[in-house]
């Protein structure tokens, strides 16, 4: 039951744009995030040219050298400029696992949708499967196609979006349920409208808050999953200038170099930490709740 | 006449973005007696809730305390620290909140939870604490006790955990007992059985009671004293039989001709406008809605005279109006010419629930609807009702029988309907929030039919039937450009309404469409539809659990339990007199205000309810 | 009771379906290896002959099914089969680093939860504090942190700058004694540090809730009084999710040790399983996949029964 004071308050239209944006500006959080991720943009856009040294290139000065002048942070055990290889990785840090989130939306998002909408049988036999994809441990499960397969980056792609589309699934199926039983869809239905229809007019437009915050979500994973297998050697293979692998490498020299070490490792950090802040920020405001966090 | 406890001036606010509060309750008075019933009236936003919770003292979260005083057993209640607070409830004030779940932590088994507050006020412990437990537990009529305090509340039906909550709620022997809601969401048997054993435990304990409710003939059927709330005022204060037949101010009797009676045939007079949220300063906060306003309304803030003995209304047009007389509309002719044929024809419908198979959620239910009549559907929850509404909108699939439209037979899922057949058939459903997709606007959500079944028209001409039918049902033009949610539930059925007419339909199936609103939008609504259906000749599927809406609106009636058909005929037949017991039981509990010093309560019978965990038959009798 | 027994049942089902589903993922993945297996145990060097006699031994060239129903018959059997790498059997390289693993894990979470819960209930308490602040925004800085990047962090800190513990704890393995229980002392401080965070917001996000629930209102009314009502009432209804969630903060368990390990060097099964990787032992790859899916199947099924025990609607009707 609602009241006067509820009636013809001026609120704009319902934009989800609109709602991000004042995610960004009216959140602490929102603000400190989105800077820090307008950053990471630039680098990773511009970092390459930004480079003083080409990031692959060995000798540039003496190995494992401290942060000077013509090294801002020094240089590593083959004596490439530590600096260089920072600006320069960004970009690779996250286009995998950009693709990757991509590729999951599209398979586990189609999926969860269609278990969600049509409901019935269909769902619930598909959610039994659904429930056992989701019961293998993700890293696991990639490790094991990493051995036989190797780990170039279009395995690892595949291999990220088959562990975590279930995930998204799940989510997506939620929500599509949810929007599924209101009235609204129900008298579309009445209608006789068709189902194309009713997908795109009734339930994805009301479900892009939460596949926004989980589209977040999940790129944090993602990032974080293939920083992980690139610093355990398995990713990307030097001398590519990625974050996770530089750690990889830089690992033996912690002692006498540390610069070389914390370099990425707060490169990294701040990064997952930014969406991390979006995310969180965006699903205080739209309201949702913590539950999407549970399916890492 | 002791008075146990007792409110002056009570006054609460909750802080603004910007500026003073707003003022939520105002200058709230009144007195508990032992043994005896206040009842406070109010639809939603007349802050009711917040004056029972402020009656035991409880500091809403969020609150600002602007004046007024609770006194009880000698001290302010409001001047008290949580821990002394505490130390009454429960033990000296006690609080059964809207619906049971709500009041039983759902984890502890009946035993803890009635042994808690034994404990903790009275110190009584082991064989002492059960032996009260389970006297309790009988007092309210929970059958096979012993077996029942090992249970956890969610294995008990609604109307039962409500006993158990009574029980808790009275353990300790309160001074004053204060029920909020107490029947929101059960049965109207249920209801009925409910506050029989209310007034009964009442007047066996000479406990001081206060009840809240937006259901006017309830209090009135069961309140020794009546306030009624407006705006977060009282607006009208005297015995319960004494508003109901002489009412003073304007709301009051625009509200008891807003509920529909079951005794009388009649359609409802709605109350233009909506309920006022805030407390209004300068001037009557009925007057935007009043009948009988007049500039002196608006000049100054009305006071709360005493209009006759132990009569108080806050009106300054008290004097000169009198009693306000009660104005019904006719009941509108519902007869049909029968030579038209049927217009839909349900046979033998057969269909079960999707989630628990086997189960028949509609077994073998027949029903004709003749073009231009409307027709009602009644039961209680669990009787099927609104499944076989589903079914003839083709949401549901059927599992035997047939559903024809013209006299042909009907594909049973919507999808495989003819489009003319889809447009013939137009469903209103019941929660008005969620009708409407809130990423389009009204213009856009109204269209749509139009788009679908009218595609010759042109642009233009769709618009121009969209503003017609946004005329027909009272809504300004402004709100063509608007989302759902800046509109109140009552536009939001309004709108739900224009969409189910703008492609003249020729049967509208509604699903419980005044449930979810205020009695004074409610009425407003029913006359719509009323309206509607009469202009354009359409025929109307009611289905509700509301009998008294029946009356007002329908010319036959079918009742349904647990899936069957009970009972079918003419309105005033049914109502008269009704062949079935079932029938008669769900007649008799519907609340009708009581007659004049008539003794309470009277005497029905009412049968258990089949399926649940064992529900005693209770006859209630003086 | 039929209903509890039911969802047992159901529960120990699922289970072992899950294994059968590790258990073949893990087959047919490594089934596909471009690499003939052949080759990689006899070198470049080999010749045809060598290398029909090798597949033919191991019953490389029956059809997939075949194969893979011998597999899981060795594997519980106990028949691990060899390292390809190091030509040792699978189970001495496994047995001892199981050990340490278990230890490791089992010591972070048996620190782990109880830190989360009362760090969740606390600051629960204390919503809108500062101390609640404080707490949060440590948490979810924490939580977004890669758990290698923590590791590296807690490794700086204590190994290299402050030097108080050792860089790598391989002495797990080799040293004895201090020296050994040092070792351990890293890894599982960084990788409690790693499970409280999530577990903590859930707490405190589920308390919140359900502090918020109108049952909780109405004991107050009741007149019970704080204490009571926070660990009589809402801390029961709050720990149902909760359980949940630790048990799907298990799988979170198995990449931290793999990690953890790594980052510092502990001689655990993760480490052996990344090594494993790198130069694609199959074997030992598929026997640790099988026993790490095999405690993670346990431990969830432990989950459940927890609930089920908390949670007395799933044991009525």
């Amino acid at each position: 039951m609602t009241t006067a004071a509820e009636v013809l308050t001026e609120q704009p239209a319902p934009s989800t744009f609109r709602a991000l944006r004042s995610v960004v500006t009216s959140t602490g959080e929102g603000r400190v995030g989105f800077t820090l991720l307008v950053i990471f943009t630039l680098i990773a856009l511009f970092g390459h040219q930004l480079a003083p040294y080409s990031p692959i290139a060995i000798a540039t000065g003496s190995p494992n050298s401290g942060p000077s002048l013509e090294h801002l942070l020094g240089t590593d055990q083959l004596g490439r400029d530590v600096f260089s290889r920072i600006l320069a990785g960004a970009a690779s840090v996250i286009v995998i696992p950009l693709i990757a989130t991509i590729l999951t939306f599209a398979i586990g998002g189609s999926i969860g949708i269609a278990l969600g909408f049509i409901g019935g049988r269909f769902d619930a036999v598909g959610s039994r499967v659904l429930d056992l994809f989701l019961a293998l441990p993700p890293l696991l499960v990639v490790l094991v196609v990493i051995a036989s397969l190797g780990s170039s980056p279009v395995v690892i792609i595949v291999s990220v979006t088959l562990v975590y589309s279930p995930r998204v699934a799940r989510v997506l199926r939620g929500a599509a349920q949810g929007i599924a039983t209101k009235e609204y869809v129900q008298a579309a239905q009445s209608r006789g409208e068709h189902t194309y229809w009713i997908l795109m007019r009734e339930l994805v437009p009301n479900m892009s808050s939460t596949v926004f915050v989980e589209f977040a979500v999940r790129l944090t994973y993602a990032i974080i999953f293939v920083a992980t297998l690139n610093f355990l050697g398995l990713g990307v293979k030097p001398p590519s200038p990625n974050w996770g692998a530089m750690l990889f490498e830089s690992r033996v020299t912690i002692i006498t170099n540390p610069i070389a070490t914390i370099a990425p490792t707060v490169a990294i950090g701040l990064l997952a930490i930014s969406i991390g802040l979006l995310a969180d920020a965006a699903s205080r405001q739209f309201g949702l709740d913590e539950a999407s966090e549970i399916l890492r | 006449m002791t008075t146990v406890l007792s409110a002056r001036g009570l006054t609460i606010g909750f802080p603004a973005p910007a500026g003073p509060p707003n003022v939520v309750l105002r200058d709230l008075s009144f007195d508990l007696v032992p043994g005896t019933l206040l009842g406070l009236a109010g639809e939603s936003g007349s802050g009711k809730s917040t004056a029972a919770l402020t009656a035991m003292g409880f500091p809403i979260p969020g609150s600002v305390r602007l004046g007024g005083s609770v006194t009880f057993d000698g001290i302010d209640l409001l001047q008290q620290p949580i821990a002394a607070l505490r130390n009454i409830w429960g033990s000296r004030i006690a609080y059964v909140a809207q619906d049971a779940s709500q009041s039983l932590s759902p984890l502890l088994r009946v035993e803890r939870l009635l042994a808690e507050p034994l404990r903790l006020h009275l110190g009584l412990r082991g064989d002492a604490a059960r032996a009260r437990s389970l006297a309790l537990l009988a007092s309210v009529s929970i059958p096979a006790p012993e077996t029942a305090m090992r249970r956890f509340p969610h294995q008990f039906s609604g109307g039962q955990q409500q006993r158990i909550a009574l029980a808790i709620a009275l353990a300790c022997e309160p001074a004053v007992l204060i029920l909020d809601e107490p029947t929101t969401g059960l049965d109207v048997t249920t209801q009925f059985q409910i506050v029989s054993l209310i007034r009964t435990l009442i007047a066996e304990t000479n406990t001081a009671a206060l009840m809240i409710s937006h259901d006017l003939s309830l209090l009135a059927m069961l309140c020794d004293e009546l306030a009624i709330i407006y705006a977060g005022e009282v607006v009208e204060q005297a015995s319960a039989a004494e508003i109901y037949a002489r009412p003073r101010h304007p709301y009051s009797a625009a509200l008891i001709d807003a509920v529909p009676r079951v005794d009388e045939p009649g359609l409802v007079i709605g109350i233009p406008g909506l309920p006022a949220a805030r407390v209004s300063e300068s001037e009557c906060a009925f007057a935007d809605r009043c009948s009988f306003v007049q500039p002196k309304c608006r000049a100054a803030h009305p006071a709360l005279v005493t209009v006759s003995e132990r009569h108080d209304a806050r009106c300054v047009m008290a004097t000169s109006l009198g009693v306000i007389e009660p104005q019904r509309q006719p009941p509108l002719d519902v007869s049909v010419s029968r030579s038209e044929g049927s217009l839909l024809e349900v046979v033998d419908l057969r269909c079960t629930y999707r989630q628990a198979r086997g189960t028949p959620a509609v077994d073998g239910l027949s029903l004709t609807i003749h073009p231009g009549e409307t027709v009602a559907l009644v039961g209680e929850s669990g009787s099927g009702k609104s499944t076989a509404l589903r079914a003839i909108a083709g949401l549901h699939p059927l599992e035997a029988g047939e559903i024809l439209f013209d006299g042909k037979v009907m594909p049973s899922h919507a999808s495989r309907r003819a489009r003319e057949l889809l447009r013939s058939i137009q469903i209103v459903f019941q929660d008005p929030h969620a009708s409407l997709n809130p990423r389009h606007t009204v213009r856009e959500i109204i269209e749509r039919p139009l788009v679908l079944f009218e595609g010759s028209l042109s642009r233009r001409e769709r618009r121009d039937r969209v503003c017609q039918l946004l005329r027909e049902v009272r809504l300004e033009q402004s709100l063509l450009n608007r989302y759902p949610h800046q509109l109140s539930g009552g536009q939001k059925q309004r709108v739900a309404i224009a969409r189910a007419f703008v492609a003249e339909p020729r049967l509208i199936l509604c699903d419980e469409i005044v449930s979810a609103l205020d009695v004074s939008v409610q009425a407003s609504i029913l006359e719509l539809i009323a309206q509607l259906t009469s202009e354009h000749g359409t025929a109307v599927l009611f289905v509700t659990h509301d009998l008294a809406v029946v009356r007002a609106i329908a010319s036959r009636i079918y009742v349904m339990r647990n899936g069957c058909l009970v009972e079918q005929g003419h309105t005033n037949d049914v109502f008269t007199a009704p062949r079935e017991a079932y029938t008669l039981e769900l007649l008799a509990a519907v609340p009708r205000p009581r007659v004049e010093n008539a003794a309470w309560p009277r005497r029905v019978r009412i049968s258990p309810e089949d399926g649940s965990a064992g529900d005693e038959s209770s006859t209630v009798g003086a | 009771m039929g209903r509890s027994a039911r969802f047992v049942g159901s529960r120990i089902v699922f289970g072992i379906l899950t294994l059968v589903a590790i258990s073949a993922v893990t087959f047919f993945a490594t089934d596909v290896v471009p690499a003939d297996p052949a080759r990689v145990a006899l070198g470049k060097f080999a010749t045809s002959e060598q290398l029909a006699a090798y597949r033919e031994d191991r019953g490389l060239d029956r059809p997939v099914g075949d194969r893979y129903l011998r597999w899981v018959g060795n594997v519980v059997q106990g028949d691990w089969g060899e390292s390809v790498l190091s030509k040792r059997p699978v189970a001495s390289l496994i047995e001892p680093r199981i050990v340490r693993s278990l230890i490791l894990s089992m010591s972070a979470m048996l620190i782990a939860i109880p830190v989360a819960f009362l760090l969740g209930v606390f600051s629960a308490q204390r919503i809108g504090t500062r101390s609640d602040f404080s707490i949060s925004s440590t948490t979810l800085l924490v939580n977004s942190l890669p758990e290698f990047v923590v590791g590296i962090a807690f490794l700086m800190v204590f190994a290299v700058w402050l030097g108080v513990l050792p860089i790598e704890s391989s002495a797990a393995a080799l040293g004895s004694g201090l020296a050994a229980v040092r070792a351990y002392i890293l890894p599982v401080m960084t990788l409690a540090t790693v499970l409280v965070p999530y577990m903590a917001r859930m707490v405190r996000a589920n308390m919140r809730d359900v502090s918020g629930q109108p049952f909780v209102r109405s004991a107050t009314l009741r007149g019970v009084p704080r204490r009571r009502l926070i660990w009589r009432h809402v801390v029961p209804n709050a720990s149902i999710p909760v359980v949940n969630v630790v048990a799907l903060t298990m799988a979170e368990l198995i990449a931290g040790v793999v990690i953890i390990e790594t980052v510092f060097g502990f001689p655990g099964i993760g480490q052996l399983l990344i090594n494993s990787v790198s130069s694609k032992d199959i074997p030992v790859v598929q026997i640790i996949t099988i026993i790490i899916g095999l405690g993670f199947v346990i431990l969830n099924f432990l989950a459940d029964l927890v609930v089920l025990m908390l949670n007395p609607k799933l044991r009525s009707a």
